[in-house]
């Protein structure tokens, strides 16, 4: 039997909350795991709580019960601090602050859980050209980006984080279809990463290799 | 020598003043009357009524009674600003109730003791007229601190969350916070104090020339007294603003939902 490496793993997580008119239950006895190096794709229609999904991995939630464990470790709030220095996450329509571009990017790698990482003038360089940003947007305020450019350069300051593990929520969304292509072959290939992605966009599902869970019905389809 | 004493018949010419507002809240219809009324009557009555106190208590100066005092007044700003915080009570009142003590009382003794260089430290004039001072500045710029902060780690919360994600710690997640309610509470005040002497001539500096004073006396007095309100204001920001987050974020630095009041 092949051995499996849980990077993330939900036992028997159940959390519910209250709307206006009814009690609404987002996971009931849920069980889900990412693989270590693992490229998973989540989809369900809006509002079935996906992103409840990142924050509960993110320690923005906790459950009502069941266990999640990072590394084999149950996350606590103690070691939650550690976990999200693992995890480079990126939503849509990101919010990464006011000021200079490469102020905001020096902030963030200020912080003391990156301390230890660092990056090349050239390795920022070889990022943002893959993603094709022209390198002047350092120097601008970042209030005049636009909205597909701020999201891409959420994507590059994650992936300049080298984290084991990334967890995007909608990040291609915003993308026109070619930058969509560029995005989604750039993250999938690389193979130590972990991936998981939660997006409407088809694209994704179609690279090889790529799991997919269906969570309404909370059950693997691919 | 003292300013001139102002007659009850001098009293009642300033009262006639009001004719002005009045006929033009009327001509207006700002429906202001009764607010006007009401305002100026109230001041009037405290006023009277603490004239009352202080005449007696400066009478006695009794260091005692002097303290007893200046806590009464801390209290009451420290209520005052628990009615116009946006938080419950039990998340913000330690942390004001400290942060107004300790600050005031730091600040109004050091300024007593080193700057005026008074031999009884309980003086009344300077302990409860330059405490008002203080602790008026204090309320002010706290409300404004305390308000604006988790209005703004609300309103931009997903900024928050993004910056936990990062791998900030609690202090550093709620660094541009911190910083943008800091200069929110003080500049306004700074911008003020910049502007003295050239438009405007603060009342403390008035009623000293008024009850006497040399100008020159009256111009160190209130160069101190701007810099130990400023100081006094920042310093009580501080603590106020730290201490009312150990409170207001779970144990996984997240905001808690129910520390809104209503």
């Amino acid at each position: 039997m092949k051995k499996r490496k849980p990077i993330i793993e939900f036992k028997n997580i159940f959390l519910d909350f209250k709307t206006k008119t009814k009690i609404k239950e987002i996971f009931k006895d849920c069980n889900f795991a990412v693989n270590s190096g693992q490229k998973v794709v989540v989809f369900g229609k809006s509002g079935t709580g996906k992103s409840t999904l990142l924050n509960l991995i993110l320690g923005f939630k906790q459950p009502k019960s069941g266990s999640i464990f990072f590394k084999n470790k149950k996350i606590t709030s103690e070691n939650i601090w550690h976990v999200r220095s693992q995890i480079a996450y990126v939503d849509q329509d990101v919010m990464m602050g006011e000021g200079l571009v490469k102020e905001i990017i020096d902030e963030y790698f200020s912080f003391i859980a990156n301390s230890k990482v660092k990056f090349s003038q050239k390795e920022l360089e070889k990022q943002m050209s893959d993603f094709d940003l022209d390198l002047s947007l350092l120097e601008k305020d970042i209030s005049h980006l636009s909205g597909g450019e701020r999201q891409r350069l959420a994507l590059v300051v994650a992936l300049l984080l080298k984290r084991p593990f990334m967890i995007l929520d909608e990040v291609t969304s915003a993308l026109d279809p070619a930058s969509k292509k560029i995005v989604i072959e750039k993250l999938i290939k690389n193979k130590k990463q972990t991936l998981l992605v939660i997006t409407h966009d088809k694209e994704w599902q179609q690279e090889p290799g790529v799991k997919v869970f269906d969570f309404k019905e909370k059950k693997w389809v691919q | 020598m003292g300013a001139v004493e102002i007659s009850i018949i001098g009293l009642l010419f300033g009262f006639l003043l009001l004719a002005i507002p009045l006929i033009i809240s009327n001509w207006f219809k700002l429906g202001m009357g009764k607010t006007t009324l009401w305002s100026i009557g109230r001041m009037s009555v405290q006023l009277m009524l603490v004239g009352f106190f202080l005449e007696y208590i400066f009478a006695l100066n009794n260091p005692w009674l002097n303290f007893a005092w200046l806590i009464l007044m801390i209290i009451t700003a420290i209520f005052s600003a628990i009615s116009r915080a946006k938080l419950k009570f039990k998340i913000i009142f330690v942390p004001i109730l400290i942060a107004f003590t300790t600050s005031t009382l730091l600040i109004l003794f050091y300024f007593n003791a080193f700057v005026i260089k008074l031999d009884y430290l309980f003086e009344a004039r300077y302990l409860i007229a330059l405490g008002g001072m203080l602790l008026g500045n204090v309320l002010s710029v706290n409300i404004t601190a305390v308000n604006s902060f988790y209005q703004e780690i609300r309103s931009q919360h997903k900024f928050f969350l993004y910056r936990l994600a990062m791998g900030a710690n609690q202090r550093e997640a709620l660094e541009p916070f911190l910083r943008r309610s800091f200069q929110l509470a003080l500049l306004p005040a700074l911008a003020k104090t910049a502007t003295i002497g050239v438009v405007s001539l603060p009342g403390m500096m008035t009623g000293q020339i008024l009850g006497g004073s040399s100008p020159a006396t009256a111009i160190r007095y209130q160069i101190a007294i701007m810099i130990a309100i400023y100081t006094c204001g920042a310093l009580s920001v501080l603590m106020t603003l730290l201490l009312s987050t150990k409170k207001s974020f779970d144990s996984y630095g997240v905001l808690k939902e129910n520390i809104f009041a209503r």
